[in-house]
């Protein structure tokens, strides 16, 4: 059984490139915007496109609609992020494929390997996960 | 805890060059929003940042505590733990000690830990046998923690902004 861990201080994320591969195996284009201007303190909101391959930290949204070059609106559009299992074999697919390219800003993506059937659970320190059997423990 | 003595530790996170870069990402108005959740951040909790203990160390004939010398080995066990009686369990006092400060100005956070013994396991003056025992010093610890913290930080300020966005 595969499943994917962050391997780095930080925590787990997965890469616009890496979403975009994803809803796209699942049948959905992604466009990505980043805000630029904002209404309470430009008076406008404006949102720009940007590459899947524009790995950029914050404010970014993911939508199924080409709003063109450039938009004053996309709050009204759903946001697309990756909330599903870390065993997701789509997932994995795609950050085996892409490798550095599928992490986020603040991860490293690695897949790990355990033995069938055995109950898991992820254990994180400082964002960085390892996966442990669960156990039960007295005294 | 007397509010009126020095802290012991304390550290401002907005001093750090990462996290200058990563304000100068967002817009002006969530910088509050960014730092307070940064600072929360990195106080931690039981799995991370300044108030996560490493697992407790077994100390035996196999695994002796490392101690500076025989000299403070002795004087510890001579003048009943310097004092303060000898532990045998964790009080958690040193982890409930990491506050954040409230300063009436919300751009200045800074974190500190006014328990006493604090500088010795995580300060400065880090005694051998708590780096042995995987205590990590604060300045390591909040490195670490650095990118949990701004990543924290982009999800309040996206949350900020969804709220403030017509």
């Amino acid at each position: 059984m595969k499943i994917i861990i962050n391997d780095c201080y930080g925590g787990f994320g997965i890469s616009n490139l890496a979403l975009k591969e994803y809803y796209k195996q699942k049948g959905i284009e992604l466009f990505f915007y980043k805000q630029t201007k904002y209404h309470f303190m430009d008076g406008q909101d404006l949102f720009v496109k940007i590459s899947e391959n524009e790995n950029v930290s914050n404010m970014t949204y993911a939508v199924s609609i080409d709003c063109g070059d450039s938009t004053d609106n996309i709050s009204d559009k759903e946001n697309f992020s990756f909330n599903t299992e870390r065993t997701d074999p789509i997932l994995i697919s795609i950050v085996e494929e892409l490798g550095e390219k599928a992490n986020a800003v603040y991860a490293k993506l690695k897949v790990i390997e355990i033995p069938d059937g055995i109950e898991y659970e992820i254990d994180e320190y400082d964002g960085v996960e390892s996966i442990h059997e669960k156990h039960r423990s007295w005294g | 805890m007397n509010g009126n003595l020095p802290p012991i530790i304390s550290y401002k996170i907005r001093g750090l060059e990462e996290v200058q870069a990563f304000l100068k990402t967002i817009p002006k108005g969530s910088i509050k929003v960014a730092l307070a959740t940064m600072s929360t951040y990195v106080l931690g909790n039981q799995s991370h940042g300044l108030r996560y203990n490493p697992k407790r160390v077994t100390h035996g004939k196999g695994n002796p505590y490392k101690w500076q010398s025989d000299k403070q080995r002795k004087a510890f066990f001579a003048s009943n733990g310097f004092g303060g009686g000898i532990p045998s369990q964790r009080t958690g006092n040193l982890s409930k000690g990491w506050q954040q400060s409230a300063e009436s100005d919300p751009y200045r956070k800074t974190l500190f830990n006014r328990v006493p013994y604090a500088r010795f396991v995580q300060g400065a003056d880090q005694q051998r046998g708590h780096a042995a025992d995987k205590w990590r010093k604060v300045g390591k610890v909040i490195t670490d923690n650095i990118k949990g913290g701004m990543r924290a930080a982009n999800q309040a300020v996206a949350r900020w902004l969804k709220e403030k966005t017509r």
